[in-house]
């Protein structure tokens, strides 16, 4: 494998990004055709990657390496980390993204900022792409930010409304928290390891048994690395950003949903599985806030009446499921969740998008009877539901099915509850979702609607075909696993009973939403009034918002009053008592100035005057009156002189 | 009046004193002149007289402190030398300012006054 091959897939997007933001204009389809053929590029090459890894033995890594910076005996390094795991995650963004992009080519038609819209995709694809093939952490840490602020600048890409613009900036400081707790631990890596370098610092770990100093750096650095994960991937108490980014055009909401966003914290956690298995006690962190998410975001959803709220939450939740498999060991299960759940979750999204573009309304309760009137869109949605369900045979299943298993493996026998019920829920809510908008009643919203565009539509169908079939590598005898085709942590053989177990549970998620809001035996209303404190809860999302409001936003905005008034009292004050001494002391000098030297001076001229008006009488021009005044003189001379010696 | 016999007397007793006495009415007689004439050329002349009641001075002081005679006349001369020029410049001035004014009155050459 040559140094190229990454570089091209990583460069590829941004270069699309530069040609449309600089000629967009001038460019067939508005720039539009030069993202999605420069991605389609970095596609295809992620595709070779990927079949060439799967050529070579399990355990290939490839790792190139090229000198940034050079500061005398430091050197940054830039490089590209290529393994199966890479080359899944690669495949899987890049695909997604790319597919992503051809929809929105149908979705954002007629947007004024059409252009400007493709280059940030594009820009967004790059930093994801460049999170999962960087071999070093300050390389992750450059297109960590990046993902930041294209998120930013996609979820505000409708900036001329309010609610938009404010998601955009919450998601960024959100995210800018986690940032932080990231940098510190990248930093202590640093500081105590010399390296940023994926491969020295995980030998470095692996090696930690023997030199039980190194735990405490090991510990900051993988509680860093969480921290920046929680941030990124919206786990509890960071998740506030992700429903409110629903603010931004649907696709990018799948975009950052399934691909290029969520996804990175989750893979990085499972990037650094050695770190965290150098440090059980920030594992067993990670793996509880990936279950408490979970179930909190999943009850969320229930009670949510927007369509891409539903969904974001259950992304949450997805995302916690994650995390808890990479918090008790299981990178594997994690990676596999974050692929399948990649395609569903696009799929979805993309679903709920071409239902928006249909109805203009986000709001399930102007929803019902769709199936009818945009049967593709129907069928692909209800294919992802299950798939995020978790039913059998769709992907979803599979991926779920490892994490359940991995996590009753470990022990964690509270987690695995909760992880269950959570399940029980995801089909709950999701199917929820899919009778209240695609059966039913027609409501008039859904009468005026039609199906969408080829362009929106064909990357549907083919989401939809891999959330059926992504999943299928993990059936025993099928493939050789994700374990085998992902990385090389082990996953032993199927536990069939825990399988059983999950379709039950599923089943029984399904049958009580068909209960509830298909049949509507049980009434709605009825149970809403009977669980009335519960569900006002959790239509309050737990508070969480207001939470931040009156503990973050309200303090800090407190603070930043009290800073103005002590920038305009003392600072200020201070300047001007400043200024208004030197005025005054300007005034003093001046005046003294004016009455002191000005009045000796003057004084002395006058004196001259004074005198010489005395004076000058004597000049009468009378040459006798002078006569008469020396003689008087020598008369007085002689006259002392005489008399007195 | 005295009698001719006293006035004989003391002029075969003549003495420095006065010659002293002389000198000085008249250098008094030329001074009032000076101060008080109008005249330019009156003055002229008062200065004159005051220049040569110095004259015998000199040569009677010369003559009662027994100097040789001519060393107060060498004196004597210079000043009449000098007078004669004074005189000559004096009234060239008296005669400039004549033109100009038309008058020789000392009162009117008061062009330095204050």
């Amino acid at each position: 494998m040559s140094f190229w091959i990454p570089l091209g897939i990583v460069a590829l997007p941004i270069l699309g990004f530069a040609l449309i933001i600089f000629f967009g204009k001038k460019l067939p389809l508005k720039g539009a055709s030069v993202g999605i053929s420069a991605l389609g590029a970095s596609f295809l090459l992620s595709l070779w990657c990927f079949i060439h890894m799967q050529g070579a033995p399990a355990d290939t890594a490839y790792n190139f390496n090229l000198d940034w910076v050079v500061f005398g005996n430091f050197t940054v390094t830039l490089g590209f980390l290529i393994d199966r795991f890479s080359a899944t995650m690669m495949l899987t963004v890049s695909l997604v993204a790319w597919l992503i992009h051809i929809y929105s080519v149908g979705y954002m038609h007629g947007d004024r900022r059409f252009t400007t819209y493709f280059a940030y995709l594009g820009l967004f694809t790059t930093s994801m792409l460049g999170i999962v093939t960087a071999n070093n952490f300050f390389q992750v840490f450059i297109f960590w930010e990046l993902v930041g602020l294209s998120s930013y600048l996609l979820i505000g890409f409708w900036y001329e409304k309010k609610s938009a613009a404010d998601a955009g900036k919450k998601a960024f400081i959100v995210n800018r928290i986690g940032d932080f707790g990231f940098l510190v631990g990248i930093l202590a890596l640093f500081a105590g390891l010399g390296t940023f370098s994926f491969q020295e610092i995980f030998s470095a770990a692996e090696g930690a048994v023997h030199n039980p100093a190194l735990y405490p750096i090991l510990a900051v650095g993988a509680f860093g690395v969480l921290c920046g994960a929680v941030g990124k991937s919206a786990q509890l108490p960071l998740h506030v950003w992700l429903p409110d980014a629903m603010e931004g055009p649907t696709p990018v909401s799948a975009l950052i949903h399934a691909a290029t966003m969520v996804a990175a914290g989750v893979y990085l956690v499972a990037r650094c599985f050695p770190l965290f298995s150098a440090v059980p006690n920030v594992a067993e962190v990670v793996a509880w806030t990936g279950g408490l998410t979970a179930i909190f975001s999943a009850t969320i959803a229930i009670v949510q009446v927007d369509i891409k709220r539903v969904l974001a939450y259950s992304t949450v939740s997805q995302l916690g499921f994650m995390m808890m498999a990479a918090g008790v060991g299981s990178d594997t299960a994690a990676i596999f969740h974050l692929t399948t759940h990649a395609f569903f979750k696009a799929l979805l999204f993309l679903g709920a998008g071409s239902v928006i573009y249909a109805l203009h309304t986000n709001d399930l309760r102007e929803m019902g009877g769709l199936y009818k009137k945009m049967k593709t869109t129907a069928i692909t949605f209800i294919v992802g539901g299950l798939a995020l369900a978790g039913f059998p045979p769709f992907s979803g299943f599979f991926s779920k099915d490892e994490i359940l298993a991995s996590v009753w493996e470990s022990g964690h026998y509270a987690l695995f509850a909760i992880a269950a019920i959570t399940a029980f829920l995801t089909a709950l809510y999701t199917f929820r979702l899919i009778f209240l908008a695609f059966f039913g009643k027609e409501s008039e919203a859904a009468s005026q609607a039609h199906e969408s565009p080829k362009v929106m539509t064909v990357p549907l169908v083919v989401l939809g075909f891999f959330a059926l079939v992504a999943g299928w590598i993990a059936i025993p005898g099928l493939g050789k696993g994700f374990a085998g085709l992902a990385h090389t942590h082990h996953h032993g053989e199927p536990n069939w009973m825990l399988m059983g177990v999950s379709v039950l549970i599923v089943t029984m998620g399904i049958f009580t939403a068909w209960v509830i809001f298909h049949k509507r035996w049980i009434s709605k209303e009825r149970l809403y009034n009977s669980f009335y404190y519960i569900a006002k809860i959790l239509e309050a999302k737990y508070w969480f918002d207001e939470l931040y409001h009156y503990c973050v936003v309200k303090p800090l905005l407190w603070f930043s009053r009290f800073c103005r008034i002590f920038d305009l009292r003392v600072i200020d004050g201070a300047v001007n008592a400043v200024g208004y001494l030197t005025v005054a002391a300007s005034k003093a000098e001046g005046s003294f100035d004016l009455k002191v030297i000005d009045g000796a001076v003057d004084g002395t001229g006058w004196l001259v005057r004074f005198l010489g008006r005395i004076f000058r009488r004597f000049q009468t021009g009378q040459v006798q009156e002078y006569i008469i005044l020396v003689s008087i003189a020598v008369l007085a001379i002689v006259v002392v002189g005489v008399f007195l010696f | 009046m005295s009698s001719p016999t006293e006035f004989l007397d003391t002029l075969l007793n003549i003495t420095p004193t006065h010659y002293l006495v002389v000198a000085f009415a008249l250098f008094a007689i030329g001074l009032a002149g000076v101060l008080i004439r109008r005249n330019a050329i009156l003055i002229l002349m008062g200065i004159e007289l005051m220049l040569n009641s110095s004259n015998i001075v000199l040569l009677a002081a010369g003559r009662s402190f027994g100097l040789q005679e001519q060393s107060a006349g060498v004196f004597v001369v210079f000043v009449i030398t000098i007078a004669a020029a004074e005189a000559i410049v004096g009234l060239a001035l008296i005669l400039a300012c004549y033109r100009k004014w038309r008058d020789v009155s000392a009162d009117r050459f008061n062009l330095m006054k204050w």
